[in-house]
């Protein structure tokens, strides 16, 4: 995993890099300590994934993140945040975030939700998850009957979406894994979180769903 | 320095909460050849106490929290034990307090570690 690492903060940066660099499978191409920094080296470094704070001195990182997104659609970026009441929560997940992680999280916790980040899953603490529940079932109550409910896609990251699009739109693993640039068993991880997620039992049953929320493009039905 | 010359090395003691931030700058802390990190204790008064009697660090560092809420634990710390530095660290933002009552700015990491080697 090649990580860059993004945050003002001089001795949590600097400790987290010794930390994660000190892993067999981690390395820390680089650091950057403001968004437009963060925005040039992740250019320059092509890192796969990104340790991000949320507020970065001139900007917002999950702005930032925006930005790097729409340039490296496939880029891996988690959070950083002190407090876990932090509303920018959902912003982030929003944006395309991968993960949400507080900064005063144990070392051993950090390292398994990096590595879950290559099996598909989200880095994103029990509590977080809650949080994201919690609002979930909110939107859920408010949204009543008035409209199709989309709300399920939620819980999918934007890569278990485009898998999931792709799927429905009749592509094989095969086909997905050449058009999202990743491998077939990456391909495969996605399909069983989001049969997982949305308790459905099958891929059938999936690109099923997919339909139901329109999310095929209609030109391929 | 000359041949045979031995440089005192910081005696530092860390309040290890076993949190990244904390297992991180125990790292960059142990790689300076001016420190030498004599031991960790973790959050819990009567082992930082009990440590600082045995050990007889010349430094103390721990989380910022750990003052809000422990005041008194840092002046008894302080009065009990003259020579001791109680080094707080903050981790939202690129403050460090010193206590005796001083307050720098980091701009590296070499400032945390002057901050440490700075006579009293």
């Amino acid at each position: 995993m090649n990580i860059l690492l993004v945050d003002d903060h001089v001795l949590f940066r600097e400790g987290v890099a010794s930390l994660l660099d000190a892993q067999p499978d981690m390395t820390i191409l680089g650091q950057a300590a403001t968004a437009a920094e963060a925005l040039a080296k992740t250019r320059e470094l092509l890192p796969d994934t990104i340790l991000m704070d949320i507020g970065l001195p001139d900007g917002s990182g999950i702005e930032t993140a925006r930005q790097i997104l729409n340039e490296f659609p496939g880029m891996n970026i988690v959070f950083l945040t002190v407090h876990e009441e932090d509303e920018r929560l959902f912003e982030a997940i929003r944006f395309g975030g991968k993960g949400y992680l507080l900064k005063n999280m144990r070392t051993s916790q950090l390292l398994d939700m990096l590595r879950g980040l290559d099996q598909g899953e989200a880095a994103i603490s029990r509590k977080m998850a809650s949080r994201i529940m919690d609002e979930f079932s909110r939107m859920r109550d408010k949204l009543d009957t008035q409209k199709p409910v989309k709300s399920e896609e939620i819980l999918l990251t934007t890569r278990e979406l485009d898998v999931l699009k792709l799927a429905a739109n009749g592509d094989t693993n095969q086909d997905i894994a050449g058009k999202l640039v990743i491998s077939i068993s990456t391909v495969k991880n996605h399909m069983r979180n989001i049969l997982s997620k949305l308790h459905l039992r099958n891929r059938r049953e999936a690109v099923a769903f997919a339909r139901r929320r329109g999310l095929i493009d209609p030109k391929k039905e | 320095m000359t041949d045979g010359e031995v440089v005192k090395k910081h005696r530092v003691l860390v309040v290890d909460e076993n949190s990244m931030f904390s297992n991180g700058v125990q790292l960059l802390l142990v790689a300076q050849k001016t420190l030498e990190i004599i031991g960790t204790v973790p959050v819990d008064l009567s082992l930082i106490s009990a440590e600082i009697e045995r050990l007889h660090p010349d430094v103390l560092v721990l989380n910022e929290k750990m003052v809000s809420s422990q005041s008194n634990l840092i002046f008894s710390l302080l009065k009990n034990h003259p020579t001791l530095r109680v080094i707080a660290l903050n981790l939202e933002g690129n403050q460090i307090n010193i206590f005796d009552n001083r307050q720098v700015m980091v701009k590296s990491f070499s400032d945390l570690v002057s901050a440490i080697t700075q006579p009293k």
